[in-house]
This record gives C-alpha cells, structure tokens and sequence, in this order.
C-alpha cells in the first residue's frame, strides 16, 4: 500500500517538475540568447569602429590596399578602391563604405578626411532576429591628412543599407 | 512531493531569473561604458593626431601650440558631432586649455610655446570624458559615472640642420657663449651647439643670437641657457639634433715649399710661414696658394690691411701655430681658394674653407680689439674686397674666441664658421653663412603606446 502511494506520488513530482521547467527554461535560455546576441553585437561594434580607423588612418597617411573587391561606390580610382577593399576585407563584404573630403580644397595635407562605415547587425542565436537585424554598426571618424597619397583618393559612397542612412555621416 | 511542495522550482527559478537580470543589466551598462570607452579613446587619438601635425605644418615656428590647442578641440568636435567650447579646467595648469559640450569634457595639453626647454619632439595630450549614464543603471537610482581615455600623440622630427656657425663640442657646458653686449648671426642657416650639456649654448648680459632664416634654429643638442637681457630670433630650441660637421671627412694638405716675403711690396708668397707679426701700419698681401702656418700669426698693429684673395690660410699641426690679432684698427680680407681644386695629397675635392686649423693644433684662435675682419654694423656685416671673409672658417678642435668694440668682428659669405668651442665676449660679433645647402626637415607624427 505505502510502495504504491510512493511511487504515485515520484510520478506526480516528475510531472510538476517537466511542467515548471518548461516554463522556466524558456525563460533562461531567452536570457542566455539575449547575452550572446548582445556581446556579438558589441563585438560587431567595436571591430567596425577599431577597423573604421585603421582605414582612416591609411587615408590621412596615403596608403591603400589592393584592389578588385565588389563595391557599388561606382567608378572611382585605383587608390580610392584600394581604401574600400581594405574596409571589405577587414570586415566582410557586407559592410558599405562613405569617404567625404569635408574641407575646402578636398584632398591636401592638413584638411580632414571622413569615413563611414556601416556593418548590419546579426542575431547569431536568431531568438533576437527581429529586433537585431534590422540595425547596424554606424562608425564615424573624422582624421586629419598627414601625407598625401600619389594619386588622390576621391570622395565615394556606397547606398546605405537597407533602412539605414547615411544622416550620421554628415 | 508534498502537495506544499509544489511550485518551488518556479520560486527558485524566479529568484535565479532575477538575478540573472540583475546581472544581464550590469552586462549591458558595463557593455555601454566599454563602448563609450573605445569610442573616447578613437576621438582622443584623431584629435592629438590632428594637433600633432598642426605643429609639422608649422614650419615658421616649431612651437605652434596655440593652433594645436584649437586643431585639436576642432577634431574632438567633428568626431563627436558636438560644438564644444572653452571651458575652465577642473585642474588649472599653464600648459592646459579645456573643453565641454554637453556632458562631454576635454583637456589638451601642448608644451608652451616659446621655452627654451620645449622638447624637439613634441607632444600633444588629449584626454576626452563622457558620462557613461547606462540603460539600467538609472533605474536603479545609481548615478552615471565618467569615463575618460586620453592619447598622446608625438611629433617626430628629422631635421638635417644647416649650420651657420657651429661649435663641435659634444659635452662641454657653454660650448657656444656669448657674453656682454657680443651677437652671433647665421645667415640663412642655423646658430648650433652640439653639446649635450644642459647650458650647451649660453648667453648672458645685453647679448644676441639672430638666424636670419626664420626655418633655421638657435639650437643645442643638450640645452639652451639663457640669462640677463639676451635675447634670440627665432626661438631657442633644446634638444635638437647633432648637426653634421660639414668638413667632417676633410684631409688636411701637406704643404712642402717653403713661403717668402717680399718686404718691398710687403708680398706674402705662398708655403710654410715660421711666426708672422704684423706691427706695422701698411698694407699686406698674400698671394693665391696655401700659406700654411708653422708659428704664430700675430697682427698687433695699427693701421694694418691685410688683403688675401684666393687663399688657404693653414694653421697648421706645429704647436704654436695659432693666430691672434689685435690692436688696430685693422682690416683683414681673405677669400677661399676654388671650391673644386684637387690639393697634393688630398683624395677629393677641397670645400670652399678660407681659414682651416690642424686638427691636432688646439690654440685658441683669438680675435681681439678693433680688428674688421668684415664691416660690422648695428644691422649686420658686410663683406668686400677689403674686410671679410668668402669662405669658411674651419677650427675641429680650436676654440674661437672673439671680443672686441664696436665695428669689428668676423664675417663669413658662402660658408659657416665651425669650431670646436665658439666663445663671443664684450662687444664681439661673429657672423656665418650656408654654403647654399639648405637644412632638411622629415617629420611624421605617431600615438604613443
């Protein structure tokens, strides 16, 4: 008699116990998604900004990488490309590029040169695509010409990426 | 279970979850600092960058700090989409100027222009604050806290200095001196003291020291003491590089013929002199060659003119031969044989040098009272065919001192005055020139570590 109530009673926990974990597991694996997405994110972010320099600063030093990448900055010179395949093969090829000459005089020793870049963010748990997605990585950094390169770099943009802009380039 | 048993893992789990957020929100604030940091160190790197090659730019005056200040807040402001403006630093400091918009707080810090200990490489401190609110943290009723990151970014130089008139000294204190009311001018080249003590080049009382090329410098490798009424043009500058001994690599002549005189026409021939002293008014000619001398070349006369047109005057390695010349007044012209001629003995082409000392000679060449070797006025000196010096004037290991009253001095065209110790006193002026080659300068600017 007592076996049988015992055994009733080890089938009633077992039931309680699945039924409150699937309420709660939910829960903390929405959590744990939410940290990785959130460090992958802040990832993203600093590599764009840490990347977004180095090619700065390659422009106000005058070097530039190699050549042949995609872009859709349209017809720029070999120099100029050479900056936007540098952004592309630091950060992948989904990130698009704007370089502004913001100065009277454009491209001379002493004036600024403007890079943008923008990288989409990426839920890399997918739980948080909709809210992750959609965003990206904005980097502005704004360095001073030391030395100019042999042949000038030219102002360019890519479009923006889908629902972004470039407003905070400016 | 008991039946008061049930929901006790909810209880647990919703404990556990909410410290799970409790530290879900501090990952996500201290994540926002992280990134505010970064973000202050990149706007503290291009802004100390850009303040850096501001002073590369400014190639009239090597210590441009007051653009600097202002380049430097320009680039915080264009990195960080602000207008800032100046604020009163929390720590006041001569050297400092401060910034704020917003939230946002800056500090530049330039060595201050016009100091004679101003470094060769200097550097410019930019150190960028923000509030660092955070998503969560105000919620929790915790007050934002500050985050700050700071760069310095140096500028180097590589400056290849044209001397005018040099002292080689490498360690003496007041290797370079001028003392009284003594000026020393380079024209269109640099005033240098190699010297690596800190009072390498000194000046005192009423004294001055002009380069009449505002890019060139009165510098000294070691420092620059200036005391009394003296005064500079342009700036001093410590720390600066060794300038290049021009005639470094120079091979002495060996002269064999002996020289003769000619006392009737008062006729210097040219080859080895014993002791010359010249005290007697009259007018004296050396004649094209190399005179080298063996003993003293003394001139303490009055009235006495001594023209030597296309010569070298070779002090040369005998002990006592030195030259000293006073009394007066007295004029004295020399000028350097051709700049391309091949000497016996010497493996290349000799410089355009008037007036060359042994190495091994280590008197003192003296020039003392009423003696023009150069027409000397308040605004400078000139050169001609009775006075002055067209050449260069070269002592490695000889002290030059020169005193002296009002109109005399030694005046170089065409080429420096280099010595081992250069010592100017009372009313002494010395000029030197270029030889035409301009001093270079390389800079590039870089973040330190």
């Amino acid at each position: 008699m007592n076996v049988m109530r015992t055994n009733r009673s080890h089938e009633r926990t077992r039931g309680a116990i699945i039924v409150e974990a699937a309420v709660v597991l939910p829960l903390i694996l929405a959590l744990f998604a939410g940290f990785v997405d959130f460090a992958w994110v802040l990832n993203d972010l600093q590599s764009v900004r840490q990347e977004t320099r180095e090619v700065a600063r390659d422009a106000v030093v005058g070097n530039s990488g190699a050549t042949g990448c995609s872009h859709s900055a349209g017809t720029v010179n070999a120099a100029t490309e050479g900056l936007i395949c540098e952004v592309k093969s630091r950060l992948g090829s989904d990130v698009v590029v704007r370089l502004e000459l913001p100065d009277t005089g454009g491209y001379v020793e002493g004036n600024a040169v403007r890079v943008c870049v923008q990288k989409p963010y990426e839920s890399l748990t997918g739980v948080y695509a909709t809210m992750i997605n959609d965003g990206a990585a904005t980097v502005k950094v704004e360095s001073r010409i030391e030395q100019v390169a042999a042949v000038a770099f030219e102002s360019f943009s890519e479009p923006p990426l889908t629902g972004q802009s470039w407003g905070f380039c400016a | 279970m008991r039946s008061d048993e049930r929901g006790a893992v909810l209880l647990i789990a919703a404990a556990s979850l909410i410290a799970l957020l409790g530290f879900a929100t501090l990952i996500v604030d201290l994540g926002d600092s992280r990134q505010l940091t970064r973000q202050n160190q990149s706007v503290s790197d291009m802004a100390s960058s850009a303040a850096a090659i501001e002073l590369s730019s400014s190639a009239s005056d090597h210590h441009a700090t007051d653009n600097a200040h202002l380049v430097a807040a320009d680039f915080v402001g264009r990195n960080l989409d602000v207008s800032i403006a100046s604020t009163v630093c929390r720590t006041p400091n001569a050297d400092l100027l401060c910034y704020a918009a917003g939230d946002t707080y800056v500090e530049i810090e330039t060595p201050h222009a016009g100091l004679s200990s101003v470094p060769a490489y200097q550097q410019v401190w930019v150190n960028v604050c923000s509030q660092s609110s955070g998503f969560f943290a105000p919620a929790l009723g915790l007050a934002p806290s500050e985050v700050c990151r700071d760069a310095t970014a140096i500028l180097d130089e590589t400056i290849v200095i044209s001397p005018a008139i040099l002292a080689l000294d490498p360690t003496g204190p007041q290797a370079f001196h001028l003392e009284g009311v003594a000026r020393a001018v380079g024209v269109g080249g640099s005033l240098v003291a190699n010297s690596s003590s800190s009072s390498g080049f000194h000046m005192k009382d009423a004294t001055s020291a002009t380069a009449t090329d505002p890019t060139s410098c009165i510098c000294a490798v070691g420092g620059v003491s200036l005391a009394g009424a003296a005064t500079v043009s342009p700036i001093a500058t410590a720390g600066s590089m060794v300038a290049t001994d021009p005639w470094a690599s120079l091979v002495e002549p060996t002269v064999i013929s002996s020289g003769s005189y000619n006392s009737a026409t008062k006729t210097f021939a040219p080859g080895l002199h014993g002791s010359i002293i010249l005290d007697k008014p009259g007018t004296y000619t050396f004649s094209p060659g190399i005179h080298e001398f063996t003993g003293q070349f003394k001139i303490e006369g009055a009235g006495i003119h001594v023209v030597a047109e296309n010569v070298l005057w070779y002090f040369g390695p005998g002990s006592s031969a030195s030259a000293s010349w006073a009394s007066g007044p007295n004029t004295i012209r020399v000028s350097s044989r051709p700049s391309n001629e091949y000497y016996g003995g010497n493996n290349g082409e000799f410089p355009p040098i008037a007036i060359l000392q042994a190495r091994t000679n280590t008197n003192a060449f003296s020039l003392g009272d009423n003696v023009s070797v150069g027409h000397v006025s308040a605004s400078g000196c000139v050169v001609d065919s009775s006075a002055g010096i067209t050449g260069g004037v070269y002592l490695p290991t000889a002290e030059l001192q020169v005193r002296g009253n009002t109109g005399s001095g030694l005046c170089t065209e065409g080429a420096p005055v280099v010595a081992y110790r250069v010592q100017i006193q009372e009313t002494g002026f010395v000029q030197g020139a270029t030889d035409g080659s301009a001093g270079t300068s390389t800079r590039s600017t870089r973040l330190a570590d």
